[in-house]
Order: C-alpha cells, then sequence, then structure tokens
C-alpha cells in the first residue's frame, strides 16, 4: 500500500486549504450566519471555478473523475473550515442520480455550480436502515402524488433541488418499492420549512401533503431506487466523515495551542501531565479516525457487503471519537469553551451533529452486534 | 493516497505460509499452545529448529545475518498465520532485541559465537534490564559492572525477568559510570556462570516465569559487550524505536477476537448462544471497530506514513488496551467456567483439563491475567502518552 498523496492530491489539499485560511475562518462564519443567507454563492462560483464541484463525477458523466480518495482529501480541508456550503451533500445527490442513471443535463448544471440538489431520504420515524420510508407516492392522472415528511435535509436551505425518496410499492422496510422524484426546492406545495441546525447552518424539514408532481420526476427505476440510494448515501457518509476529520484535526491542534499560552497557578496548563494525557487520547482519537477513514476509501470503490460493514465501523469510530476529541476540546478550553464567541464549541457542536445523524452510533453499533451474532450463526 | 489496494502477492505468500504451517507444525504443539497459556520453552526451540529448516527461524532478521529479509507486511502476515495455527511463540528477546543488537553493534567474534546457534533453536534468551528501583525510569539502574583483566564483574540484581530460570544466557544493561547518556552498558552472560541466583517470582496467574536475579561477583568477558562501554542506552533506546509499526500486536489481536467470537457462541445463556444477546454481541462489535481502524493504523506505519516514535506509542497503547478488554470479554463470556482456576503448570504437567469445563475455557484466564503486563513493560502507557504528548503534539 502507498498511502503518500499523489501530486494533484497534494494541490487539492493544498488549494482547500489555503481557501479555508483566507475565507473561512471562524468570524467570517459567523458573519455569514448573521446574515441568514444559507449558503455563500461566492464561495460556491469558486468550487466551480476551482473544478471541485466535478470533482467526484465521472468522466463519462462530464466530471473530472476523482475518486473517493481525492473527494475525501478535499472535504477534510473544509471540514476543517466548519464549511457551511452543501458541498457533501450535492455530492451526495448527484451520485445517488448517476447511479440511478437518470442524471441527464442535471449534471452539467452540478458542475457550473448552477444546481444543488440534495437528498430528502430521512423520515421522523426512520433511522440506520436505508430501505426503511414511510413517504408514499401513488400515481395520480398521469403523474404522481406524494405524501410524507422528511426531516434533517442537509444542504436543504441552499438547495435547488430536492431529490425525495419515497415508496410506489410495498411495507416501510422492504428492499423494493423505493423510488426516487426530482423536485425544485422552491415548488409551492412542497410544505418546506427551512430550519437553523445547531451548529448554526441551515437544513430543510418538509411536510409534504399531496404534492402533484408529474411523471417526469420520477428518476430510476420505478420501486427499485435502493441501490442508487445506498450509493449516494456512501458518498454522504464518506464525506460527512472527512469533514469530521477534519474539524477534529483542528479541534486537537487548536487545543494544544490553547493550552501552551494559557496560564494558571503561574506555568502553562501544557505543563501538567493530566492535561498532556488527556491531549495524548484525543491525538489517539484522531489518528485512529484517520485510520478508519483511509480503510473505507480502501474498500470505497467496490459497492457491496464489506464497503457497507466498514461505513457501519466508521460510524460508529468517527461518532466515537468526534465526540470525545471535541468534548474534550471544550474541557480544556474551561470557560472559553463554553462561550459562543469562540470557535471550539462551534467544533464539538459539529462533531455532535455528525455523531447523531442517520440513526447515530448506537444504531451503527448495534447493526455491527446483530452482524456478529448472524455470521457466528451461519458458522455454527 | 496513490494505491491503498492490497498487493496480490501477499496472498500467494500468505497461502506458503499456511501450507508450510500444515505440513510442519505438529499438531500436539499446537493444540499446547493454542490455549492462551505459555508454552513450554522446549516447544519454542523445536519450533525454532523447524523454522530453521526452512531457513525462516528469524522473520525479521535481515538476510546476511540468516533472516528472512521478509518485508514488514510478510512479516506480520507469518505472524497472523502462525497465531491462528498455534504455533510457539519465538524467542522474541532473542529475535527482536538482542539479536539485531548483536548483528548490528557486536563484533565480528560475537555474531558468529552467537546468532548461528540462535538460529538453530540452540540459545534461549533472557533480559536484564529492569530492577527493583528501575522499572520505567530505566536511567536510574544500579546493577554495576567493573572491568578486571579481560572480564567484567558484575554486581546488583534484576528483576521481573521472564523465563531466566530456563535461559542459557542473559543480556543485561549494567552501570559502567555516572549518568544515564554515557553511563550504561550492554553485556551478555551465561546463565550458568559462577554467583548468579535466580529466585523465582509467582506471578498474577499463580504460575512461575517471572524471577528476580541476583548477581554476586559474577565475571563475563569483556568480548560478550554488544558494542561500546558507555553507549548502552542509546543501544536500548534503539531497540525501543525498533519495529515500532507491530506494537500493536495486530495478529495478537485479531487472534483474540477470533476467540472471543468463539466463545461467545459456543456459551449458551439462558440456552441461547450468548452472541445473540443484543449488548454483548454489541460490545465484541466495539472492539472489533477499534480492531479495524488499529490494523490500518499499523499499515500506514508500516508504509512509513505514520511516521516518528510517537506512533509507536500510540500502538503501544491502543493495542494493548483492545488486548486487555478483549481478554476481558472472554472471561466474561465462559461465564461460571470464568471463574474456574485453570492451572497452567497442572495443564503443562499433562493433566488435559485441570478443572471441569469446555476445552476452550483453558487459558483464557491466565491470558487475560498476564496481558495486565502488557501496559506496564516496555514503558508503562502513562510514559508512552507522555511521549505522545512530548512527541505528537510537541508539548
Amino acid at each position: 500500500m502507498d498511502f503518500r498523496l499523489s501530486e494533484e492530491q497534494v494541490l487539492l489539499s493544498e488549494s482547500a486549504r489555503r481557501l479555508v485560511e483566507q475565507g473561512f475562518d471562524y468570524e467570517a462564519r459567523r458573519r455569514a450566519v448573521a446574515s441568514g443567507a444559507a449558503y455563500s454563492p461566492q464561495f460556491w462560483g469558486q468550487f466551480a471555478e476551482l473544478g471541485w464541484l466535478g470533482l467526484a463525477i465521472p468522466e463519462a458523466h462530464g466530471g473530472f473523475g476523482g475518486g473517493a480518495a481525492d473527494f475525501a482529501v478535499l472535504v477534510e480541508r473544509l471540514g476543517a473550515g466548519l464549511m457551511l456550503e452543501p458541498y457533501v451533500p450535492v455530492t451526495a445527490a448527484i451520485r445517488t442520480l448517476i447511479a440511478a442513471g437518470a442524471a441527464g443535463k442535471l449534471t452539467a448544471a452540478v458542475i457550473d455550480g448552477s444546481a444543488r440538489p440534495v437528498l430528502a431520504h430521512g423520515e421522523p420515524g426512520s433511522g440506520a436502515t436505508l430501505e426503511y420510508v414511510e413517504t408514499r407516492a401513488e400515481r395520480s392522472g398521469d403523474g404522481w402524488r406524494l405524501s410524507g415528511a422528511k426531516t434533517l435535509v442537509l444542504g436543504g436551505a441552499a438547495a435547488t433541488h430536492y431529490l425525495i425518496s419515497a415508496r410506489t410499492a410495498g411495507e416501510a422496510g422492504a428492499a423494493q418499492g423505493v423510488s426516487l422524484f426530482l423536485v425544485a426546492a422552491d415548488h409551492p406545495a412542497l410544505g418546506r420549512r427551512d430550519v437553523r441546525l445547531t451548529d448554526d447552518s441551515l437544513g430543510s424539514d418538509l411536510a409534504i401533503t399531496a404534492l402533484d408532481l408529474p411523471a417526469a420526476a420520477l428518476v430510476g427505476p420505478e420501486g427499485g431506487a435502493v441501490p442508487a440510494l445506498r450509493e449516494g448515501m456512501a458518498w454522504l457518509q464518506l464525506g460527512l466523515h472527512a469533514e469530521a476529520l477534519g474539524a477534529m484535526d483542528k479541534a486537537l491542534w487548536t487545543t494544544r495551542d490553547y493550552v501552551r499560552t494559557r496560564k494558571q497557578f503561574g506555568v502553562e496548563l501544557s505543563t501538567f501531565q493530566a492535561v498532556q494525557h488527556r491531549l495524548a487520547d484525543m491525538a489517539m482519537e484522531t489518528e485512529l479516525a484517520r485510520s478508519m477513514l483511509l480503510r473505507l476509501i480502501s474498500v470505497f470503490d467496490a459497492a457491496g457487503p464489506e464497503r457497507e460493514h466498514t461505513l457501519t465501523a466508521a460510524k460508529v469510530l468517527f461518532g466515537n471519537s468526534g465526540f470525545f476529541v471535541g468534548a474534550q476540546s471544550v474541557q480544556l478550553h474551561g470557560g472559553m469553551g463554553m462561550t459562543d464567541e469562540y470557535l471550539i464549541g462551534m467544533y464539538f457542536k459539529r462533531l455532535v451533529l455528525l455523531r447523531n445523524l442517520h440513526g447515530g452510533a448506537n444504531a451503527a453499533l448495534a447493526r455491527l452486534g446483530r452482524e456478529q451474532s448472524n455470521l457466528a450463526m451461519e458458522q455454527a | 493516497m496513490t494505491d491503498l489496494k492490497a498487493d496480490p502477492a501477499a496472498e500467494q505468500f500468505r497461502q506458503e505460509v499456511r501450507r508450510f504451517l500444515a505440513e510442519n507444525l505438529p499438531p500436539e504443539m499446537a493444540r499446547r499452545n493454542s490455549t492462551g497459556f505459555h508454552g513450554p520453552r522446549t516447544d519454542c526451540r523445536e519450533w525454532t529448529r523447524i523454522l530453521h529448516g526452512k531457513g525462516w527461524s528469524a522473520p525479521n532478521w535481515p538476510v546476511e545475518h540468516g533472516g528472512t529479509g521478509w518485508t514488514l507486511e510478510e512479516q506480520a502476515i507469518f505472524d497472523e498465520e502462525c497465531f491462528s495455527a498455534g504455533a510457539p511463540m519465538l524467542d522474541i528477546f532473542g529475535l527482536s532485541m538482542v539479536g539485531p543488537l548483536i548483528y548490528t553493534f557486536g563484533t565480528d567474534d560475537l555474531k558468529q559465537r552467537i546468532l548461528p546457534r540462535f538460529l538453530r533453536g540452540e540459545i534461549s534468551w533472557a533480559q536484564g534490564f529492569s530492577e527493583p528501583n528501575s522499572g520505567s525510569d530505566l536511567g536510574s539502574l544500579q546493577t554495576r559492572a567493573v572491568v578486571q583483566g579481560d572480564e567484567y564483574v558484575i554486581n546488583g540484581r534484576k528483576i521481573w525477568t521472564s523465563s531466566a530460570h530456563q535461559s542459557d544466557h542473559i543480556f543485561l544493561l549494567v552501570r559502567t559510570g555516572e549518568g544515564t547518556q554515557n553511563g550504561l552498558t550492554m553485556l551478555i552472560v551465561d546463565m550458568k556462570a559462577p554467583g548468579i541466583t535466580v529466585r523465582p517470582i509467582v506471578d498474577i496467574r499463580k504460575e512461575h516465569s517471572l524471577n528476580e536475579v541476583f548477581f554476586d561477583d559474577v565475571r563475563t568477558p569483556v568480548a560478550n559487550r554488544i558494542g561500546e562501554e558507555g553507549k548502552g542506552w542509546g543501544y536500548a533506546k534503539a531497540l525501543l524505536e525498533n519495529e515500532r509499526s507491530f506494537a500493536a500486536e495486530i495478529p495478537r489481536n485479531r487472534n483474540g477476537l477470533a476467540r472471543l467470537r468463539r466463545i461467545a457462541s459456543e456459551t449458551k445463556r439462558d440456552g441461547r448462544p450468548l452472541i445473540e444477546d443484543p449488548l454483548f454481541a454489541a460490545r465484541i462489535a466495539e472492539l472489533e471497530v477499534e480492531f479495524m481502524a488499529l490494523e490500518f493504523l499499523t499499515l500506514r506505519a508500516m508504509a512509513g506514513k505514520a511516521d516518528g516514535a510517537a506512533f509507536g506509542s500510540l500502538l503501544k497503547v491502543r493495542g494493548s488496551e483492545l488486548t486487555q478488554r478483549t481478554t476481558q470479554l472472554q472471561i466474561e463470556a465462559l461465564g461460571d467456567h470464568g471463574a474456574y482456576l485453570y492451572s497452567e503448570h497442572a495443564f503443562l504437567a499433562g493433566e488435559p483439563q485441570p478443572a471441569p469445563g469446555p476445552e476452550h475455557a483453558l487459558g483464557v484466564w491466565a491470558e487475560a491475567m498476564y496481558r495486565r503486563a502488557s501496559s506496564i513493560y516496555g514503558g508503562a502507557n502513562e510514559i508512552q502518552r507522555t511521549l505522545i504528548a512530548k512527541q505528537y503534539l510537541g508539548l
């Protein structure tokens, strides 16, 4: 194995680092949040110019054909800056559409920055199981009528389109019967409400009541969207873990710098062994998380049980390690960690939010436990 | 990350090792050594002799010194296959410590006298570093050696010396001058030399593998010094940094997890396999997740991408903690049988089942107790955390 970054990855990583340093500092983020804007059109335009919006899109679809590793290298940097822009959700949505064989002209619009589709998949009653979809779509005239609810649509407030999962057949957990519908985000009957999230980003919540859509809104095979959703969710999780890693790394070194300058009892906090050991534990969690991300990347290209297993394991590890590093960063900052004004608390809030997405780390652990039992029973 | 795919040649190598083990590892030896009990030292020697026939008795040494010249990846594969086949542990003191010291810093005379015999399984080693007042603070050691003619005369005592009662030679870190940097020297001593007294220490398992060794005017030729006088501290440090990418003991941990799953599948709770209990299964899964990350961290270290001494500390801390959590959960999985004392010395004396219960219960508790030492030896985990703070975080 060769873990060295390629030349292109070094350049990618460096240009992202520069952008984050120049434009993504915490004060700028606070101003962006205060303005109420869901994302920065200026940054999004820069992402397009730098080729990032097409990075994780295959060449056959007009993109730049970057792989999971390139995507993760870039996103880790953006995560270190607590990016508000919906780069990861948009990439996940376009990968879902591509997997469904239904990307069409939207791909070009994503690459040039004019379209920002995002997945609207999670529901009030769903969790860690991809197939659990209660929202229904029924034939109505020539088209479809959707009813149900979607929660925590990441990037929802900045989106131009929602890619909504809904059942055209089957019961809530069935593997068959899930379909995808592409809907303009400003559709008047959507029941959309933008919501401020705990990390100050903006998501959306959809209350879908008798939403009438034309036949063309159905994208991909009717009732057969689960494989495409699985692909899209894999990209979403890969990206969110890479963001988490960037955030953990930044929180770790910010805390390291803080304890070297803050004095109590006449000496720097960094001279106390209790503080040193806590930071050592944070460093270990961060390096294990980085290792798990690399492991995920190593199996990412082949969809299948090993990738799913690694995604679930990564969900557990990032959930626990991310929380630990975030929480201990607050702890070691003392009172400063409790303020809204200083950045460290925001890293913690972001890491908590990421931990609890998609059913949370404990649901992932429970799933791994079931896999253990099933495997043992098969072998018996 | 230019290439994260496993090398196909590695799988071929794995098959070759597996075939060799199937054909050459005596089944009785495998059974004795896969229980979690310490196998007898005679098995270690015999297995070394068998491996020597294939040229494999020093997996981590370069070819010019009689080793295999294997890559780190090949060494890791060999270790894994040996673990899962139940092969005896090789003499780690010889292989990873004194052997490399001799071929790196030793005289030609020392190389010729010692290395070939070790490779044939004719010499077993004890390590004499720790003293009653020098544990993690090795620089404070007090056992002293002074030159008289062409001999060193040694006085003092060493402690926690594994297998001293079954070893032919001991390599000692002794004081020949003042201070740490230039005051310590590495010597080889014949365990049969007059003036050596070995006192057994019965350990937490009620077994004897540790000893206290007393040196009372013990003589060893100056020709048995490794490297230069006064350079011992540097050599000892070189050892600690040697092969740090193996510090997480991935083969041992993989094997421990497999064993845990096997026990939890075979043990019944209220009539059902324990592994069907969702909470217990999740506890196993937690360890599996940690293992998956640690295995990749090890690969990064092997590829030189997670460089720096701090990574050895990091791997050691998390690897030893994982071993301890795994073996602890193994005891829990045994249920009532986890409370039975399965005596290692009775087992080695020929009693196949020293207490009632399933065969998989043998040695589980003994191993779990012994592994408490893994966060103590080689620089306690507290020391390692301090090293991480210094070397990784720059504190």
